[in-house]
């Protein structure tokens, strides 16, 4: 039973409630985390991003966009120029595609220096090795796919695919809180398979198709990018302000 | 007063009442920020460290803003001003392993120190202890 001694002693629930309300919309109002105070979150195909809000953040976010955009253009270009060569018989100083697989190889490099500062020396040189065997692999698809030769292309895809899992895996040891393996491999899975259907279809004559892959591949890798740059941003603040 | 009277007197022999009733509204105040602010951060955890997470921040709040409830009033000082301090410092043991090195399952970077969060802690401190307190205390009949 209660009394009216008991009424008196008691909280009123009034009061709770405002007071878990008023809890509640301050902690809504103010920045929570440390580490991503200034940023809010937004999600991508890939996971979690955050969107970057200062100076540091925006330059180092369209950085990483520009190094995967680099990326998949002079992959691009490296697919159009191995078909064109392919088709012409060009050979030597004739050949388009040195060239452009000179650029690209280039673009490994300098994707593993852009986590240098982050994750050191030796985890950039082992991100570039992994994305030199990356496009070597790749080249050895298309090598095969020219030579009709259906055992090697068998073999160099197996490794290509199991390359990928490397670089995801190698990208989830770095960060796994932000770049959770499951959605590494799927991520890297995802960019193999839509590259393929490019080279393929460039391979195969069928050039508006591949067009129309590579805007699919680019918007893809500008995903992946944010999810990177995200991360990186997320796992250490402090070089962001 | 003879020390022996002292040493062998009940520890829930008759504080006064308005300690108690202090200690209440400590207690359930607190509980009724932690349960605010565990509330509004479930989005922002549930979308950055997914589903696990954010239950955890909703099943955190829902605790603080029960006992808050029950604590509030004398009848239930059997067991709620307990039960409020149980969770009240799990909450801050969590808040303080997510912030040195990571709280199994849910957190496992450590996350610096955040004013909001301190600020919480220390509510969630003092409505521990107050709990703890109340325990040992009776009102009078």
């Amino acid at each position: 039973m209660t009394t009216t001694l008991d009424r008196r002693r008691a909280v009123p629930v009034v009061v709770l409630a405002l007071v878990a309300l008023l809890a509640g919309l301050l902690t809504m109002a103010l920045p929570h985390h440390d580490a991503d105070a200034a940023v809010a979150t937004h999600g991508s195909s890939h996971g979690q991003t955050v969107r970057p809000a200062n100076a540091a953040q925006v330059a180092f976010h369209d950085d990483m966009r520009k190094l995967w955009e680099d990326h998949v253009t002079w992959t691009r270009l490296a697919i159009v120029t191995f078909a064109a060569d392919a088709r012409s018989g060009a050979t030597g100083k004739a050949a388009s595609f040195p060239a452009s697989a000179e650029r690209l190889l280039a673009n490994q490099v300098d994707i593993g220096d852009a986590i240098k500062p982050f994750y050191g020396e030796e985890a950039g040189n082992t991100l570039t090795a992994l994305l030199h065997d990356h496009i070597t692999i790749a080249v050895e698809i298309m090598q095969a796919v020219v030579n009709k030769d259906d055992e090697a292309f068998a073999h160099a895809k197996a490794r290509w695919y199991a390359n990928s899992d490397d670089i995801a895996d190698f990208l989830a040891a770095a960060n796994p809180k932000s770049w959770p393996q499951e959605s590494m491999r799927a991520a890297m899975t995802t960019h193999l398979d839509q590259t393929l259907t490019e080279a393929a279809n460039e391979l195969g004559g069928q050039f508006a198709a591949s067009v129309a892959d590579y805007d699919a591949i680019h918007a893809h890798i500008l995903d992946m990018a944010d999810v990177l740059s995200s991360g990186i941003i997320q796992a250490f603040p402090e070089q962001f302000r | 007063m003879h020390l022996s009277y002292v040493a062998s007197r009940p520890i829930v022999a008759g504080p006064p009442t308005v300690v108690n009733v202090v200690l209440r509204h400590v207690v359930a105040v607190a509980a009724a920020i932690s349960a605010g602010v565990h509330v509004a951060l479930v989005p922002d955890h549930w979308a950055e460290g997914g589903p696990t997470l954010g239950l955890a921040f909703a099943v955190a709040g829902v605790a603080a803003g029960a006992v808050a409830l029950f604590v509030r009033r004398p009848e239930h000082d059997v067991w709620a001003p307990l039960a409020a301090a149980i969770v009240l410092a799990a909450t801050v043991l969590a808040y303080a392993l997510s912030r040195t090195v990571g709280v199994p399952w849910l957190i496992s970077e450590p996350e610096g120190l955040d004013p909001l969060g301190v600020l919480t802690t220390v509510a969630e401190l003092f409505g521990a202890v107050s709990g703890l307190l109340l325990t040992t205390r009776k009102d009078p009949a």
